[in-house]
């Protein structure tokens, strides 16, 4: 069974190599199947595989297919080799099944689009390229996944690329992941000179070997993939392409840009996490970035108007909530709301994207309103996503992952109450803005008229993926009620177990964490719906506009850029107009080209000459053999 | 000549007899189509016994031919690029005035004098092929006589290369006036001595410059671009593949002897070529229009490349050389296929020609986008695995200003390799379609040819295999060429 | 360095004999431009025919078909040299020898049946040209008379 492994892989690629070199001229209909089919057949092909693990698993819980040795130069040998262990495992039955309903769901949203089947073909690639980021044994096979990701990323951003702000978008989500890509690549450089191999186990255990803790070399390792993780995954400072990204369709936005693509960085650290305790400051970095993400795109998603961005700051928020996890040492609780996210944020984008689509490309929530009577499917799936989101306390899976975080933040020696004080301080306002948005969209009066309903396959997409957001968290429930802990014990051979703290302290402060989402509520329901006079009267305040304002732009990360980087660049190019840089850049090209025209004229297309070109050869070689 | 020996020389008895049936078909029947068939199952017998002679322990058949794994695999190349020829010429040919019935014979008779090249062991069986091969070559180049450029290409081909085989047969000459032997092993005794008298010196020289020309190394390349540009598309794709590959398993073969210790003139030479045809070949395809000529100052690169891994003088070298010489065929086929596909009345070969062409036939242009990148050397290719490993020999055996200059020189020809990928992926020109009016227009949506689809289907999917499982065929040739 | 001389030495003598025949060339050359008399009239340029005005082009078009007869000749000749080795050595080389000069021959006749057929060794436009449709195979003949066209 386990032996099938590669075709997990092979058939979305199969797929993307149909569609792009025939899906121009196939039916809508055939190019829906074919994409959606591949990933749906990995899919189960994939769930199969995962309970035939849990019920006989390999030795020593891991299986390893070597499936070839790409080149071989040793000590240089990339092999193309998966790994499938209880990480992995995890991981790809999340992505594709959270693929193969997004898929479904597109088919019906894309339907009319004129790139429909580049559209499927592009998700296929994705899929297949996330697989193999996943999936990896090897570091340049893992890093041919993420190029990959990010390359259909950028496809998928500027889809519509006739819109030049599209395209503009997905060029800054290339050129900013390109700044955590080259962290990666000179990671992997490092790795692989310094410990001579690029086997990803192989990795691990010599870095214990070798690497004393906290030594220069460890330190260096983990804080380059550390920034190549920021960037994939979209924390402060790189997390400036996420909010842009949202120019992609919102199928794409659900699956790349929530579900998959952006919790890259979160994979990549539970998947080196070894490396990363050998670098305990380089860790506590990453709770630190976590922590201050959620706060501050917690804050800018409250001030969004764009349902999108909302739910692409939200999405940030949650990643630092993951990152904060990985920080404090708590991997497979990092893991655990990796897989919670997935769902209920690939929910959330999808009933956005069926709101969106309703309402004629409407994005701004306070233009929209009331929809709870027109869309009442679309309704009740995205207030489960929304309660998920905010952790509602025992009945969403939301709960049972973040008070996993939080908790072992407590809990865990390089955590404290400062970093849980975050997390629920984050929760506060998750809440707030979640509900001001399921407010601001579905209640109130009815502001625009619903001109497009949804139809069965996104409903059913919506469903199932609601279906999820509650019960993927009983597989994991804190001590206190009922102690279930299958998911860390599934992980538990590939990642640490979480400690979790008994104390009554401990006890009291869950409490706190579980009571918040509650109040918070509360207070949204109101701000934003009971009295929502009472909230205007403080916005007319300049310093809270002002502050209102500067998280809208996202706490002027943007702008910091632009002064910082791209201001710089323009002035000291305009300065520098003809140029000195050109000088010597552009004499490369000058002296090839000038050299081309040159050689160029020995062909003269006279045959004699030719003729005498021989001759003068040979006369050359010879007098080289004289000469020596 | 016993039954063992008629054994070993079955390839080159299957060739040469389907040449003699073609022949005979010519005069039998009046269609066009026997000749092709024969052709297409001569010169798969060829490799079929090629393929059957593998594993054999080498054998000298009379003092002229040694087949051993090494002269096998060259042999089976020659074949394997003869075959993709052959059904190109099928569709190429569909559509002209002009049959292809002789077009096999020479193809045949060349492919023959390749092989004989590959497995040479004696001066006069290497001019034998080498003759053989010229002979057929020329008037392939010429084949499209209603057309003055194919004329032109036979000449330019004709004379220089008389010019160059006057310096090779003067430098065997020599060769044998001083040592008085023509044989490759001995002569390959007298390059492993210290000391070399100028004499044979100089006669190695004149040998190595009438390989070269074959080879198209810088200053011997002039009469590439006009070849390759006149020829017929499938000519073009039997001079960039067959007599390329032969001649690279001769000269390794021959010189090998002579670069194993440091710095005697023969390895200077040869590191002067290889240099001098990297960047010549590179610069000088850089603003190029035509796609013909663009191949053939790549090709000028290309074997440049060759050289370096030969020159490392290492087993890995020779076998990455090797291994670079297969990728670059798989590769010249595919993207030569291409050009001989879209070519109708006129042959399709300026830049302009293929604009847009991802929007009228996505997997052509696919095919040739990959065939370029192939050639610039960009992984998940054939051409980056084989540079890879061209690159690791050099570094291996630390020959710096080689590696170096592969390295350069082939950042310098990404530009034109890309820019080929480019145009076909750029909106056709509105201007240009009015320009080329409704022939071109009609030309771009006619039916490919099957067997031309074949041959490129086959070289892309090779193509694209042997750059991401490149393990078993580098494990081939080293076993093969080891042995 | 020792073989080198050993080398030069003799060439010496010859590098000296090219020399002096190099210098002797262009001495009568180089003489026989300043003392020789030059005239330029019209009779001094076209060339001499015993006396006649020479008429026509001096540009002559033979026939292609004369060259290819030629060579036709030639080849068939050669060949005939290593039947005529062999045939005096026909005891001694014995069956195999036999059954190689089979071959050998067989080849032969294939070629000459080839080019019979093409018209190769027809004297003047070939009755197969002359019935020749559009789409036919090519022949050497059309291929002699188009370049004489050109």
């Amino acid at each position: 069974m386990l032996n099938c492994l590669w075709i997990v892989i092979a058939l979305p690629l199969a797929g993307f190599a149909l569609l792009a070199l025939a899906g121009s001229r196939m039916p809508g209909r055939l190019c829906a199947l074919v994409g959606a089919g591949t990933v749906g057949i990995s899919a189960a092909l994939a769930l199969a595989m995962g309970v035939s693990f849990a019920v006989s698993p390999p030795e020593g819980r891991q299986f390893t297919q070597t499936l070839w040795s790409w080149m071989s130069v040793p000590p240089f040998s990339p092999e193309v080799s998966l790994r499938l262990d209880p990480l992995s495992l995890v991981s790809v039955c999340v992505i594709l099944v959270v693929a193969f309903l997004i898929m479904l769901y597109s088919s019906e949203f894309m339907s009319g689009d004129e790139g429909y089947s580049r559209f499927f073909s592009y998700m296929d690639l994705f899929v297949a390229a996330m697989l193999v980021l996943v999936l990896a044994n090897d570091l340049v096979f893992l890093y041919l996944g993420w190029e990959g990701v990010g390359l259909c990323s950028f496809l998928l951003i500027g889809f519509w690329y006739k819109v030049p702000k599209n395209v503009v978008a997905a060029r800054k989500a290339f050129l900013v992941t390109r700044v955590g890509d080259a962290a990666l690549l000179a990671g992997i450089f490092l790795v692989v000179n310094k410990l001579g191999t690029l086997s990803i186990p192989e990795v691990l255990s010599r870095a214990a070997v070798s690497w004393p803790a906290n030594s220069g070399a460890a330190n260096a390792a983990a804080a380059l993939f550390a920034v190549g993780a920021a960037a994939k995954s979209a924390q402060i400072p790189l997390h400036v392409w996420l909010p842009d990204a949202m120019a992609g369709p919102s199928p794409v936005s659900a699956l790349i840009h929530a579900a998959t693509m952006v919790t890259a960085g979160v994979y990549l650290v539970a998947r080196l996490h070894p490396l990363f305790t050998l670098s305990p400051q380089v860790l506590f970095g990453v709770a630190i970035v976590g922590a201050v993400t959620l706060l501050a795109a917690g804050l800018a998603a409250l001030a969004q108007r764009d349902i999108k961005r909302i739910l692409a700051y939200s999405t940030m928020s949650q990643i630092g909530y993951m990152f904060l996890a990985l920080g404090v040492g708590a991997f497979s609780a990092a893991e655990f709301h990796f897989v919670v996210h997935a769902f209920f944020k690939s929910l959330l984008f999808l009933g956005a994207g069926a709101v969106i689509r309703g309402l004629n490309q409407e994005h701004d929530i306070f233009k929209m309103g009331g929809l709870r009577r027109a869309m009442p499917g679309t309704f009740w799936t995205f207030a489960i996503g929304v309660c998920s989101l905010c952790a509602l306390p025992l009945v969403t899976a939301g709960f049972y992952s973040k008070d996993l975080i939080l908790s072992s933040a407590l809990a865990a020696h390089q955590g404290g109450i400062w970093l849980w004080l975050a997390g629920v301080i984050g929760a506060f306002i998750t809440t707030l803005y979640a509900f001001r948005m399921l407010f601001a969209v579905f209640f109130g009066e009815v502001r625009t008229q619903v001109s497009k309903g949804s139809g069965r396959n996104m409903t059913l997409a919506l469903v199932v993926l609601s279906l999820f957001s509650v019960i993927a968290g009983f597989c994991q429930m804190p001590s206190g009620l009922g102690g279930v802990s299958l998911f860390a014990d599934f992980l538990a051979p590939t990642l640490p177990q979480v400690r979790e703290g008994v104390g009554r302290l401990q006890g009291s402060l869950s409490l706190v964490a579980a009571i918040v989402p509650l109040v918070g509520i509360m207070v949204a329901w109101t701000m934003y719906l009971h009295r929502p006079r009472f909230l205007q009267g403080y916005a007319r305040l300049p310093a809270l506009a002002a502050v209102h304002g500067f998280a809208k732009q996202g706490f002027g990360f943007d702008a910091l850029y632009d002064y910082c980087f791209v201001k710089p660049v323009v002035y000291l190019s305009r300065v520098n107009r003809r140029d000195v840089s050109i000088a010597y850049v552009g004499a490369i090209s000058r002296v090839a080209e000038a050299l081309h025209y040159l050689l160029s004229m020995t062909q003269t297309g006279r045959v004699r000459w030719y003729a005498a070109g021989v001759g003068i050869g040979a006369v050359v070689l010879i007098g080289i053999g004289v000469l020596l | 000549m016993n039954l063992e020996n008629l054994m070993l020389l079955s390839p080159f008895i299957a060739v040469a007899l389907a040449s003699i049936a073609v022949m005979l078909a010519a005069t039998l029947w009046k269609t066009r189509f026997p000749a092709l068939l024969i052709t297409v199952v001569g010169l798969g017998a060829g490799l079929a016994s090629t393929g059957a002679l593998v594993g054999r322990a080498p054998a000298a058949v009379t003092p002229l031919l040694l087949i051993n794994g090494y002269s096998l695999y060259f042999s089976g190349l020659v074949l394997a690029c003869s075959l993709g020829v052959a059904l190109l010429s099928m569709g190429y040919f569909a559509r002209r005035e002009q049959g292809p019935v002789q077009f096999c014979l020479f193809l045949l008779l060349s492919t023959l004098g390749a092989m004989v090249i590959a497995s040479s062991s004696h001066f006069a069986s290497l001019l034998l092929g080498l003759e053989l091969q010229g002979a057929g070559l020329y008037p392939l180049a010429a084949y499209a006589r209603f057309t003055p450029a194919s004329i032109e290409a036979g000449i330019k081909y004709l004379v220089p290369s008389t010019v160059a085989s006057a310096f090779l047969v003067f430098g065997m000459a020599l060769v044998y006036a001083d040592s008085g032997v023509m044989d490759f092993g001995s002569i390959a005794a007298i390059g492993r001595a210290p000391a070399m008298s100028l004499l044979m010196t100089v006669g190695l020289l004149m040998i190595l410059s009438g390989a070269a020309f074959k080879l198209a190394l810088v200053p011997f390349h002039l009469w590439t671009p006009d070849v390759y540009q006149g020829a017929p598309a499938p000519a073009t794709a039997f001079v960039a593949t067959v007599s390329k590959a032969a001649v690279v398993g001769l000269l390794m073969r021959f010189f090998a002897p002579f670069t194993d210790h440091g710095s005697n003139a023969v390895a200077a030479s040869l590191w002067a070529l290889a240099i001098a045809s990297m960047f010549a070949g590179n610069l000088l395809a850089l603003r190029q229009e035509n796609i013909k000529r663009i191949i053939a100052y790549s090709s000028i690169a290309h074997m440049g490349y060759v050289l370096v891994a030969f020159l490392c003088g290492t087993a890995l070298g020779i076998v990455s050389a090797t291994y670079y010489v297969t990728a670059y065929a798989i590769t010249a086929l595919c993207a030569l296929a291409v050009v001989s596909l879209l070519s109708h009345a006129k042959e399709t070969e300026s830049l302009a020609d293929i604009r847009g062409l991802a929007l009228r036939r996505p997997l052509v242009a696919f095919l040739f986008a990959v065939a370029m990148m192939s050639l610039a050397g960009i992984p998940f290719t054939v051409g980056f695995i084989g540079k890879f490993y061209v690159l690791s020999a050099g570094v291996q055996s630390r020959v710096w200003p080689l590696t170096f200059s592969l390295a350069v020189s082939s950042a310098i020809g990404l530009y034109y390799y890309l820019r080929v990928v480019i145009v076909m992926y750029r909106h056709p020109a509105p201007a240009s379609e009015k320009d080329a009016g409704p022939s071109a227009m009609a030309g771009m949506s006619r039916p490919l040819s099957a067997a031309g689809m074949i041959a490129l289907g086959t070289a892309g999917v090779l193509l694209v295999c042997f750059g991401v499982y490149p393990g078993p065929l580098f494990d081939f040739i080293a076993w093969m060429v080891g042995s | 360095m020792n073989h080198r001389t050993a080398l030069i030495s003799p060439l010496l003598p010859l590098a000296l004999y090219g020399a002096a025949v190099a210098l002797i060339v262009c001495g009568m050359v180089v003489t026989s431009h300043f003392a020789g008399g030059r005239r330029k009239h019209r009779p001094t340029t076209p060339p001499y025919e015993s006396g006649m005005t020479p008429t026509g082009s001096t540009h002559i078009h033979l026939s292609v078909s004369y060259y290819l007869v030629a060579m036709f000749f030639l080849i068939f000749d050669l060949e005939a040299a290593f039947i005529f080795a062999w045939a005096v050595s026909l005891k001694q080389a014995g069956w195999s020898a036999f059954v190689e000069m089979l071959v050998f021959v067989g080849v032969l006749m294939a070629g000459l049946g080839y080019l019979w057929h093409e018209g190769a060794l027809d004297w003047g436009p070939s009755a197969r040209r002359s019935k020749s449709k559009p789409r036919e195979e090519s022949s050497l003949q059309a291929r002699g008379d188009d370049v004489r066209q050109d």
